[in-house]
């Protein structure tokens, strides 16, 4: 029975893995070659390229997730815990977008936000020119950006709530019983408690860094500045058919990425387990 | 599992007592949320409300109005005029159904055969092959797209059903974690009772084994169903002849070269969302707590 898992894994993940190294290296007709990286690199340092400003929208995107999505949602986790009222609503409304397709979701914020639709509407009635927030180079990836924290607390805010009503009843009584108040309560109880389950998020988000990104072809196809690494590798791929180029940026890309993971590790082991 | 009497006591213990810094800020945290959930929930009701307007009165009209006429006819229009250069909104429906249901059913049945082989059968190779199936969901790799999809390409699975089939026969990542955990606590009394009644490890495994499994099955199911009904990426890369609603819909906008409908393409959204709400109604308990770090817990 496991034959075909590990068949399976031979082919889609070794042979792809090792292939990918092979691409790198090579023409598109299979010829040895370093031009690859050349034309990579020259790309990466040339400013305004599309992989430049890839890079850089995909350094925004990983930091929305870890600054902006993590933390918020470790905010709303907390005011769930304490049963703020209406929280089982609030947990069901906000874990909606995660249910909900990026298409619709997509389709409904661009008409939303478009000059002929609600946000448009309100410009006009204050007077002022609606603006194309996803045709310009200057808000295009801040609104894609936006929208990624609109919709995106729905799964971290479920694993912090679980991570949080895991905490021993005992716990929470003596801090009540102690006097404590709502910083000391999240900083010397909440925080340490939930460490595992904060930490191996991070790990999460440090493996995806360079993935990370919005959704980008339901919004721009990569236009108005709003490329990022993750588009741009399935736009050679998808469109210019391009897959030496995306091997060779993969490689780099993977190097970067083992020892900042391993290093992101060394650095959450560093912060000491609590057991309870 | 804890007593509801235990909850309602870890509950009140979390009420109890709140302070004064407590009382202010809680109201202001309760106005941010409500602001927050009609800000998602608003979007939609706008749709709908949209959805049932003429495309003139949509274009030209006030935006926040109730419809002058409310037009349902627009959600049979939708399966009229929402259709693809190769696929009618049938097609999509019939692609999204079969896709899904193929894909989640087989991700699944994989993971938990691997799982249940992994975690109750001792042989040699088994530390090696848990070990390696950690590795590679810790490896960020970047940019294997363009090998895999040369490979698709290669072993004629572009653009084919089968491609469905066999990317599916995955078995591992978070969903064989989940389902080798669980079956490392299941003991295996069971299976001794089965082969001294003369059972063999089939009859173990099916009539058993996966169903002591059924509560993270299921949970792993309903998950599966709802990412791969709102898949999209998949059906543009790998399978354009098959497009589903989410594509589907996708490139109707994408390639409107008349301009959209926006009222019927709104009705068209708003039925593709169906199935996975439906699914969320029933089974929001079981996807919403059974979540835990890496997925699922089982």
């Amino acid at each position: 029975m496991l034959l075909v898992p590990i068949v399976h894994w031979f082919v889609f993940w070794l042979y792809v893995n090792f292939n990918s190294i092979l691409l790198a290296f090579q023409t598109k007709i299979g010829d040895w070659t370093l031009n690859n990286f050349d034309y990579f690199f020259k790309e990466i340092t040339a400013p305004g390229s599309n992989i430049s400003v890839g890079l850089k929208n995909t350094l925004f995107y990983f930091c929305n997730n870890v600054f902006v999505i993590m933390v918020l949602a470790l905010i709303i986790s907390y005011f769930m815990f304490r049963r703020l009222a209406g929280t089982s609503a609030f947990r069901i409304i906000f874990y909606l977008p995660g249910i909900i397709s990026s298409v619709a979701m997509t389709a409904v914020f661009e008409n939303f936000i478009a000059p002929t639709g609600p946000l448009g509407a309100v410009y006009e009635f204050f007077g002022h020119e609606a603006p194309e927030l996803l045709a310009d180079p200057d808000t295009a990836t801040k609104t894609i950006l936006f929208y990624c924290v609109w919709t995106g607390f729905g799964t971290n805010m479920l694993l912090f709530t679980g991570a949080m009503s895991r905490i021993p009843v005992s716990i929470l009584e003596s801090i009540k019983l102690d006097g404590c108040g709502m910083g000391r309560e999240i900083v010397s109880i909440i925080l340490p408690l939930i460490w595992p389950t904060i930490s191996t998020l991070l790990i999460l988000n440090a493996t995806g860094i360079f993935s990370a990104s919005g959704p980008i072809l339901l919004f721009t196809k990569g236009d108005y500045d709003t490329m990022t690494i993750g588009y741009w590798i399935f736009d050679m791929v998808y469109t210019y058919n391009n897959y030496n180029v995306v091997a060779a940026a993969g490689l780099f890309f993977t190097c970067i990425g083992v020892p900042f993971i391993l290093l992101v590790r060394w650095l959450i082991d560093k912060v000491p387990a609590v057991e309870y | 599992m804890r007593s509801k009497l235990q909850k309602k006591e870890e509950v009140s213990i979390v009420i109890r007592g709140r302070s004064r810094v407590e009382k202010v800020i809680f109201p202001i945290v309760f106005v941010i949320f409500l602001l927050y959930a009609i800000s998602l929930i608003y979007p939609f009701v706008w749709l709908f409300l949209n959805s049932l307007k003429g495309s003139l009165e949509y274009s030209g009209g006030n935006t926040f109005a109730l419809p002058e006429n409310w037009k349902f006819s627009n959600y049979l229009k939708a399966f009229e005029m929402l259709n693809l250069e190769n696929a009618t909104f049938f097609d999509l429906i019939f692609n999204s159904i079969w896709y899904t249901l193929v894909s989640s059913v087989l991700s699944v049945f994989m993971c938990s055969i691997t799982g249940y082989c992994l975690a109750k059968y001792e042989f040699r190779a088994k530390k090696y092959i848990y070990a390696v199936a950690i590795f590679c969901m810790t490896i960020p790799i970047v940019g294997s797209l363009a090998s895999n999809y040369k490979l698709i390409g290669e072993l004629h699975l572009y653009d084919s059903p089968f491609y469905a089939v066999v990317t599916h026969l995955s078995s591992w990542g978070f969903n064989f974690l989940v389902m080798y955990g669980f079956f490392k606590n299941v003991s295996w009394f069971y299976a001794e009772a089965a082969f001294i009644d003369e059972g063999g490890h089939f009859m173990v495994v099916f009539r058993i084994m996966l169903p002591l499994a059924l509560g993270p099955i299921v949970t792993l199911f309903v998950v599966a169903f709802v990412q791969n009904w709102n898949d999209y990426m998949t059906m543009i890369l790998y399978m354009p002849s098959y497009p589903t609603l989410s594509s589907g819909l996708y490139e109707f906008q994408a390639n409107a070269i008349h301009g959209v409908d926006y009222p019927v393409y709104f009705a068209g959204l708003l039925i593709s969302l169906i199935p996975t709400l439906t699914i969320f109604a029933f089974c929001s308990d079981i996807m919403m707590s059974n979540m835990n770090v890496g997925g699922i817990k089982a």
